[in-house]
């Protein structure tokens, strides 16, 4: 497992945030990309991706549309075609990311498109590859969106890894922790915290997690031994039971770190009950494969 | 006549007898005698306004003073007056105390609010409240995103796409994931084509109430929300409180002020939580820096009760209103909640003690002596009110339980009385250091010889 993102000017990857077309981006996503892009000294693309079968659904008389609050409208365009409505709504995305890129002097570039979310995202890193982590803007709130994160994580190819925020996310001063739920991801984990902690020094942390006791006793003893490598990272002290399923969230949550770092379809994000096990963390996930 | 107390210098008589004999004095002759007229203020009801007539050199005016002074030692302490906010009106509320439960109520309250300062953001951090809020929410979210991901999930097995657009959603016909085309559509045989057209309708008119629906959950969670919020801080502000709710020196007026107290706590208790994104939420606050939250100002007990005897023995200072009334100022605290604070004037300070004031100045300030009069008459002092939000502090009155000396002399009595009919009947006129007193120690001296 390597999470890592190629640097600014090798062109073997960057950062990509996927803008959702539909949802205000989530703030600590954004700030969570502009970290990770600082601190891989890397760049940002975002990517807008327009619904393109809502927008032909449009030049069909058939079609019903529903306003946010329930309202009915009898045709599908108005005044406005729903075109223009996308556009409009992608340059403004676009604008909070660059305005955010820029005040932390991260290269930025951004594109419009109109195709399939996973299809763009793997238009996207096929393109420039393989070293791209996938920031997924939208806060993960429902299970149209968890879909998206689990089948890009499964399908997409030319990613090292992804960022993705339950609704309760926000970004906040704290320290990295890594969430270990097995061995050989141990390495990979800790230099990419590592990394992670260059921009502000912050504490990076390891957090134990296993099914049950006798295992997390094996695995707590395993980082021990590796630890001894790593001069700067702190095993937390473990209070009973807190890298057990129950507790794990609540253990996170009280170390109320800025990131946290974990596999995909462990116990921080399950691949079934995605958007729950999200809505649970109050800071952005940094998810490896 | 030599001054017998200029030391070296002998009085002389006329037979050749000095006075080298006697003890120094320590006060003016006829101070003796002056003492015993004096000591009618003592026993003297409350609000009782007095003339003390005495020459006018600087010796007797220090002598009157210094036994003023002395009576004001003798006094006894009354009952406190207490200022505290009135969280029915949200303006100020005075109460009556014994010293003891007046200050007691005042460190408690105090005590209460700088520990209310960390345990209420101690307590909106707890786990117990984070859990339970975060339950709360994920309710609500998670019930509308479920009910559209359901309704979505059961769109999609009749065949019909609940397309998400940046204003709402696009009902439409899909085959095989993909959407049918306005051809296609036209092109369905027309039992078909009435079928797809009965299911977006009814899917539209489901999608439209779920939308719908979402002002009504969220109302529900603010709601449950805001009674989670009570309970919580209502734990803390119970166990703040708990020292003074059973406290045995308090009668039932104090409790019903610490009930209110209590259930404003709870209601404000966001007051205590600060910046939110204040990285040290928990870091404790210095009492000076409670002490001048203008947020907290509403939960200040002022206790208004001359401590020592020179308290007792008010000298007004000029004679405007703010002076012998006392002053209320407020200001409007950020968050829009008042904070208000009394500066006592000399009539509440003083408490049963004596306010002097000088007949010069007296006659000097027309305003003055009506205030005087309407203070003794009415038994309380309305504060001038200098905030620009003082309707809201309309009506508050201190009680006025001090004896109203005015030194003078004999002929500024008069004068008094010959300007204004109201003195005579009103002002009770002691006349100390008599000429005759004098002659009885001048006598004495000439006795001696």
């Amino acid at each position: 497992m390597i999470a890592h993102v190629a640097e600014a000017g090798e062109d073997r990857g960057r950062v990509v945030v996927r803008l959702g077309a539909c949802a205000v981006s989530s703030p600590a996503a954004l700030a969570a990309a502009i970290h990770v892009a600082r601190a891989f000294q890397s760049e940002i693309e975002a990517i807008f991706v327009e619904d393109a079968d809502a927008i032909a659904a449009t030049n069909h008389g058939h079609v019903r549309m529903v306003s946010a609050t329930g309202a009915r409208r009898a045709t599908p365009g108005g005044d406005r075609t729903l075109a223009a409505d996308f556009s409009s709504f992608g340059m403004a995305a676009q604008r909070e990311v660059s305005v955010l890129a820029k005040a932390a002097g991260v290269a930025f570039s951004g594109q419009i498109v109109r195709a399939d979310t996973l299809a763009a995202l793997s238009a996207a890193c096929a393109e420039r590859g393989p070293w791209n982590i996938i920031v997924l803007a939208e806060p993960i709130a429902s299970a149209e969106r968890a879909a998206v994160l689990n089948e890009a994580l499964a399908r997409v190819w030319g990613t090292t890894a992804f960022v993705a925020c339950g609704r309760n996310a926000r970004w906040r001063s704290g320290p990295i922790l890594a969430v270990v739920e097995d061995i050989e991801r141990l390495a990979g984990l800790m230099r990419a915290a590592e990394r992670l902690a260059t921009i502000g020094g912050e504490e990076v942390l390891l957090l134990p997690a296993a099914e049950d006791e006798i295992a997390l006793d094996w695995l707590e003893s395993e980082i021990r031994l590796t630890l001894r490598e790593y001069r700067g990272v702190k095993l937390l002290a473990r209070s009973e039971p807190a890298g057990l399923p129950p507790a794990l969230h609540g253990a996170v949550a009280r170390v109320k770190p800025r990131i946290v770092l974990a596999r995909h379809g462990g116990q921080i994000v399950p691949a079934e009950g995605t958007k729950q096990a999200l809505a649970t963390l109050d800071c952005p996930v940094f998810i490896v494969h | 006549m030599p001054d017998p107390q200029v030391p070296g210098e002998q009085a002389v008589a006329a037979n050749g007898a000095t006075i080298s004999g006697l003890p120094a004095l320590a006060v003016p002759i006829g101070a003796v005698d002056a003492n015993g007229a004096l000591a009618t203020l003592e026993q003297a009801p409350a609000r009782l306004i007095a003339f003390v007539a005495a020459p006018a050199s600087s010796d007797h005016r220090e002598a009157v003073g210094r036994m003023l002074g002395e009576l004001a030692r003798r006094v006894s302490d009354g009952p406190a007056t207490v200022i505290v906010h009135d969280f029915t009106t949200e303006g100020l509320s005075v109460l009556r105390l014994p010293i003891e439960a007046a200050r007691r109520l005042a460190d408690g309250v105090a005590e209460a609010i700088w520990m209310l300062s960390l345990t209420l953001p101690a307590a909106f951090e707890s786990d117990s409240y984070r859990v339970s809020r975060m339950a709360l929410e994920e309710e609500l979210v998670s019930g509308h995103d479920t009910a559209i991901d359901d309704l979505k999930r059961r769109a999609n097995s009749a065949n019909i796409g609940l397309l998400q657009t940046p204003h709402g959603y696009g009902v439409a016909p899909m085959h095989d994931g993909r959407l049918v085309s306005a051809d296609v559509f036209k092109a369905l045989p027309d039992s078909l084509k009435a079928e797809v057209e009965a299911k977006l309708l009814a899917f539209e008119s489901e999608l439209s109430m779920v939308l719908g629906d979402r002002a009504v959950l969220q109302q529900t969670y603010a709601q449950r929300r805001r009674e989670l919020e009570r309970e919580t801080a209502g734990l803390a502000v119970r166990a703040a409180l708990g020292g003074l709710l059973s406290s045995r020196v308090f009668n039932t007026e104090i409790a019903g002020y610490v009930d209110r107290l209590s259930a404003d706590l709870v209601s404000n208790a966001a007051l205590f939580l600060g910046d939110p994104a204040a990285p040290s939420l928990n870091r404790p606050r210095a009492p000076i820096e409670i002490a001048c939250d203008p947020r907290l100002a509403r939960y200040r007990v002022q206790v208004l009760h001359p401590a020592t005897a020179p308290a007792r023995l008010q000298r007004a200072s000029g004679l405007d209103r703010v002076a012998l009334m006392g002053e209320v100022s407020s200001l409007e605290a950020p968050c829009g909640l008042a904070a208000s604070r009394v500066a006592a004037g000399a009539l509440t300070r003083a408490g049963r003690g004596f306010v002097v004031v000088d007949a010069m100045e007296l006659a000097a300030d027309p305003g003055a002596w009506p205030l005087l009069r309407q203070a003794a008459k009415t038994g309380v002092a309305v504060p001038t009110q200098a905030s620009p939000y003082a309707n809201r502090l309309s009506g508050i009155e201190l009680p006025v339980e001090c004896r109203i000396v005015v030194t003078g002399t004999v002929a500024q009595y008069h004068a008094w009385c010959a300007k204004d009919p109201d003195v005579e009947p009103l002002v009770t006129l002691i006349n100390v250091f008599e000429p005759a007193s004098v002659g009885v120690r001048d006598s004495g001296v000439a006795a001696a010889a």
